[in-house]
């Protein structure tokens, strides 16, 4: 699976160029392109992505700001023409300073520096179960065997072919930890598992009867994820 | 257009060829298009210098001068790159807007003969590619 990454670059010919290597590359899916941390945060804020090109100087608020408000930490490339930013960078534990304008080569070099996260990312691929804590005991569900999580403010409900189980949880816990392959987040309220969606209609999609919302901060991440022909 | 074809073009020494045809796997078409955006933008923002030096708003200038500056450098002209950074590196010592506005005047003939430079080596591109493959 590749790494799914959003660009935040307010400049469009550095976004488009970007745009260029990441798909030459093969490696990276860019899901969606932001020219402001304005228009880029509520997005992030809803989806999970593994790695964020990040553009430092943009008007409004900047790419460290961006970096402050988000509640994960993806992995992060900034991508600037101001040297300076280098101690920022390093505070900010980033993986890596493009300045630009840059190569295909140098850019190919900062991935590879992503290398032990995408292991990482493959072990969680790899996980084919969760272990859930109810009525007192870990109960094991098989990734194949959910249907899709519901939230229920503070609890979520799992829906599998048999039973339905509720558990202390928050759909935003579960996104981090789920395996990424299998399942994916539509809607603040819903995660599912991908490979039981029976049909999509419009801004709704539909598991075994049961009507689910997407939501438009996750749309295109779901239909990134589609093998449509 | 054959890759094998546009290889016989041959860009204007002036530009940075290696990177350029490196960016864009020898599309010339490609670096056309990048050539047109970043010039227009560039063309743009010039305007605005000469406004905001004779309101000497120094901050606005260097921060308008720093989202341009790699346009240059995606138009396989470090130099000019260089040039802009030396004039934010100039702006950041904040001076007073009688020497803002001698420095914009002294360095706007340069930035008009980059733009100009790209302008020819579009056109030229794409007369190039206008030619039948042979």
């Amino acid at each position: 699976m590749k790494t799914t990454a959003v660009i935040v670059e307010d400049l469009s010919i550095a976004a488009e160029v970007l745009q260029k290597y990441c798909q030459k590359s093969g490696k990276i899916n860019v899901i969606e392109s932001f020219s402001s941390v304005e228009d880029a945060l509520p997005f992030l804020s809803e989806n999970i992505v593994d790695l964020l090109f990040l553009d430092v100087e943009m008007p409004g608020a900047n790419g460290f700001d961006l970096l402050d408000k988000l509640s994960y930490s993806p992995q992060v490339i900034l991508t600037t023409s101001k040297t300076e930013y280098a101690y920022n960078a390093f505070e900010y534990s980033v993986t890596d300073f493009l300045k630009k304008p840059f190569t295909y080569q140098r850019f190919m070099d900062s991935l590879g520096k992503l290398k032990e996260d995408i292991s990482r990312k493959d072990e969680a691929e790899e996980m084919s179960h969760i272990y859930i804590k109810s009525d007192g005991k870990l109960i094991r569900l098989e990734n194949d065997d959910i249907l899709y999580i519901e939230s229920m403010g503070d609890y979520v409900k799992f829906i599998t072919n048999e039973k339905k189980i509720i558990t202390h949880n928050t759909i935003k816990n579960l996104t981090a930890k789920i395996n990424p392959s299998v399942f994916c987040k539509v809607h603040r309220s819903y995660i599912i598992n991908m490979n039981k969606i029976s049909d999509i209609r419009e801004n709704m999609l539909y598991i075994k009867g049961t009507q689910i919302p997407i939501s438009k901060a996750n749309r295109t991440m779901v239909m990134s994820r589609l093998k449509i022909i | 257009m054959h890759a094998a074809t546009q290889r016989a073009f041959q860009l204007n020494s002036a530009f940075d060829a290696t990177f350029l045809m490196e960016m864009h796997d020898n599309d010339l078409a490609a670096i056309s298009a990048i050539l047109v955006t970043a010039s227009q933008q560039i063309s743009e923002e010039l305007d605005r210098y000469l406004i905001l030096a004779e309101k000497g708003d120094c901050s606005e200038l260097k921060r308008r001068i720093h989202l341009v500056k790699p346009l240059w450098g995606y138009c396989g002209l470090p130099e000019m790159q260089m040039k802009y950074q030396h004039m934010e590196q100039f702006l950041g010592e904040n001076p007073p807007a009688e020497v803002i506005r001698a420095r914009l005047q002294s360095e706007h003939p340069c930035i008009v003969e980059g733009l100009s430079l790209i302008t020819a080596e579009v056109v030229r591109i794409q007369e190039y590619l206008k030619q039948p493959a042979s």
